[in-house]
């Protein structure tokens, strides 16, 4: 294994003794023992620092802003010797204690490029170029009397142990690309002070193990362009302190094992139906068919108890001409007097009028008739009627803002994501796609002129003539590096 | 060629990909998905055919070569007042699926086309057992496309960024012509354009690589152009196009 003290030995076989411990050392003795200094850029000149005189200025490494988003560092004015007190080191690190009217300034600058410098003008910058580890044992305060931004180019975690509290004077704007995930362990509070407003361009979804309250102090509007499904295992009750309106321009059910209507008025009409089952009792003032030329249209069917009017008259002689009318009265009396005898029948038996002698006297229907024309007219009236319902079938696009961008975006885009759609032919030649974004002033309407105004360097395709970093020679009036020429293919 | 990639970024070495996997030092693949001109997730990307989980591990791969071109950039002191940004990363078309209903004829074969195809459910129709396959029918980039290299990482957009937050065309012409002398590529496209709605010159470097396989052995074509607007300028040239 090779070591210093090895070299030194074959340095010194091979050299001899007297040019190995003489090397680096001045004949004058006035020079750099080691050899270091001057550097080359200070030979056949003053040795003192050109940073110091103005000549060069020293500035950390700050690389660029971000997209929009501007450093405002201005850049630093040279300094006037003797002002600038410099240190710098032979690697490379410079401190500077500028007095320089106008440009005091401190700066403490790593070989790097990663330093802190202190401006003229009270500005403090500090850059690293690997990481950057800030550790407090105590407490920290900042404060920002300005503006600030903060850009990470890759993901940030910010871990609290006790509690986090923003609180925000102005507007509370998150722009989320991806998914947005929060996990309470307790509860969840939101007061919200004035509107609130959601847009879901997707499917949206709740599951509650506990009950569901939503208290509403004003309207509730629900507009479904679907369809609704309400599935309630226990009971459903909907009470409404005001009008309750069910309409529906497809048919509409109502089913189950025991239904009550109860109206203090109710209305029941229809073209045509059945109402009525084999154990129903029907209760009322008047029954009535539909008139017609020669007769009444109603018919009934069964046995009746009681008498109709024309049986009444039959009773009567000088009415005996019209008691062909009284068709079945035989039946009907019969049927009075079978139950007047403890018939059959378990139902509750109405008091039976007594034929001849309870006079009858006939009250008209207090509604109309409700006739084909009636039903129609309730059908389509305002208030009573059937209420259509169409959601604007365009709406669920202007939503997602689909049919604005073809299908490409569903939010407004930026001019990054423009570009970065125009990179397809097929939408950068989507002449509706590109007008429409021209007409919101998202795209520059000159986006299609190809022929550049001005065109400066160009370079082909084989490698480009460089100088190296390393110089050449004492003589810094020569070619201060090798001229090379990279040829990779 | 081989490239010889540091163990310590090595996503071959990786359990997982996510966007916090490392790729060179300070450089993980959330540069590549958080870009503003196309932010997504590894979550949100479909396979090739625009069904399924995609290779994550050929992405990042493929983004091995590109952090590696950043290298290059980043402490070059000729660029030390300059900003190396993705601003154009991972690419996500538009995504929109369709139900398509496909009749089985019995459950057992709705099921098993259900499970055959990627997202797909079974059921029973009015007339009878069906497959519900998803179909998609969203945006499908041009085939070869800079978009359709963007969804694999093979194609990534940059930019270089002034002090004031803008990109400086003369300064990404010199990076174009570095990057053509220092580092390999299939294409390096010096793209400038006045998209912006202020009619600013904007320019960006487009560097295509070649499919990356697990062994790293790979071969570049070394093709350059020059666009402006969309329009090719020149092939096999760098020009550098001025604002005025």
């Amino acid at each position: 294994m090779t070591n210093k003290l090895d070299s030194l030995k074959e340095r010194t076989e091979k050299f001899g003794e007297g040019q190995e411990e003489t090397v680096g050392i001045s004949q004058e003795g006035f020079s750099d023992a080691s050899g270091e200094y001057p550097k080359r850029d200070y030979f056949f000149g003053s040795s003192v620092n050109k940073a110091s005189k103005g000549e060069t200025v020293n500035s950390l490494d700050l690389g660029g802003g971000d997209y929009d988003l501007s450093l405002n560092v201005s850049d630093q004015k040279p300094s006037q010797y003797p002002y600038n007190q410099v240190s710098e080191s032979p690697s490379g690190h410079v401190i500077e204690i500028d007095d320089t009217p106008g440009g005091e300034r401190v700066l403490i600058k790593h070989r790097t490029g990663a330093g802190v410098e202190m401006r003229a003008d009270g500005t403090v910058i500090i850059s690293s170029k690997n990481q950057r580890v800030e550790v407090t044992g105590g407490d920290q305060t900042t404060i920002v009397e300005g503006e600030g931004n903060l850009v990470y180019k890759g993901n940030l975690t910010l871990s609290v142990t006790g509690d986090f509290n923003v609180d925000v004077g102005g507007n509370y704007n998150l722009n989320v690309a991806g998914d947005k995930i929060e996990e309470i362990k307790g509860r969840h509070t939101k007061t919200v002070n004035r509107d609130q407003n959601y847009t879901i361009r997707g499917s949206r979804g709740a599951q509650v193990i506990g009950m569901n309250t939503e208290t509403l102090l004003d309207d509730h509007n629900v507009v479904v362009a679907g369809n609704m499904n309400n599935f309630v295992q226990g009971n459903t009750e909907i009470l409404s302190g005001g009008d309750f309106i069910q309409t529906a321009v497809g048919e509409w059910v109502a089913a189950s094992s025991i239904a009550n209507i109860t109206a203090r008025h109710i209305s029941m009409i229809g073209h045509k139906g059945t109402i009525g089952g084999p154990l129903m009792d029907y209760y009322g003032k008047s029954y009535g068919g539909f008139p017609a030329k020669v007769t009444n249209l109603a018919c009934f069917y069964g046995s009746l108890v009681g008498k109709a009017a024309e049986a009444i008259h039959a009773d009567y002689s000088i009415h005996a001409a019209s008691a062909g009318f009284a068709r079945g009265a035989a039946t009907a009396v019969q049927a009075v007097k079978a139950a007047a005898v403890g018939g059959p029948s378990t139902l509750p038996v109405p008091e039976v009028p007594v034929p001849g002698i309870m006079p009858f006297i006939p009250i008209p229907p207090t509604a109309p008739i409700p006739n084909p024309a009636i039903v129609e007219l309730q059908l389509s009236s305002s208030n009573y009627g059937i209420r259509n319902v169409a959601v604007d079938p365009k709406l669920k696009s202007k939503i997602t803002k689909s049919d604005d961008y073809k299908e490409l975006f569903n939010h407004d885009p930026s001019i990054h994501e423009i570009r970065s759609k125009l990179r397809d032919p097929q939408h950068f030649g989507n002449g509706s796609f590109t007008s429409y974004l021209v007409s919101q002033g998202k795209l520059n309407g000159d986006f299609k002129k190809n022929m550049p105004k001005n065109i400066g360097r160009s370079a082909s395709k084989t490698g480009t003539i460089r100088l190296g970093v390393n110089l050449l020679g004492n003589n810094p009036s020569d070619n201060r590096s090798k001229r090379f020429k990279v040829n990779k293919k | 060629m081989k490239i010889l990639v540091d163990p310590q970024y090595n996503p071959e070495f990786e359990s997982s990909i996510t966007s916090a996997t490392k790729l060179g030092p300070g450089i993980t693949c959330a540069k590549f998905l958080g870009a503003r001109g196309s932010r997504t997730q590894f979550q949100k990307l479909y396979a090739d055919g625009f069904f399924g989980a995609p290779d994550l591990k050929q992405i990042a791969r493929n983004l091995v070569l590109h952090t590696n071109a950043m290298k290059t950039v980043i402490g070059n002191t000729t660029f030390s007042q300059h900003r190396l940004i993705v601003s154009e990363g991972i690419y996500e078309p538009n995504p929109k699926f369709e139900t398509q209903e496909i009749p089985s004829g019995s459950e057992a074969k709705a099921k098993k086309l259900a499970r055959e195809n990627s997202g797909g459910s079974y059921g029973k129709g009015p007339d009878g057992w069906v497959a519900r396959i998803p179909l998609y029918v969203g945006e499908r980039p041009s085939s070869n496309s800079v978009n359709d290299l963007r969804r694999t990482g093979r194609a990534i957009v940059y930019q270089l960024i002034n002090k004031n937050g803008q990109t400086d065309p003369q300064k990404t012409f010199d990076l174009a012509v570095f990057w053509k002398d220092y580092i390999d590529y299939d294409k390096l496209s010096l793209d400038y354009d006045t998209f912006d709605p202020t009619g600013i010159l904007t320019s960006q470097i487009v560097l295509e690589m070649p499919k990356v396989p697990a062994s790293f052995d790979v071969s570049f074509s070394h093709n350059l152009e020059t666009t402006f607007n969309g329009e090719l300028q020149a092939k096999n040239e760098l020009l550098e196009i001025l604002a005025d």
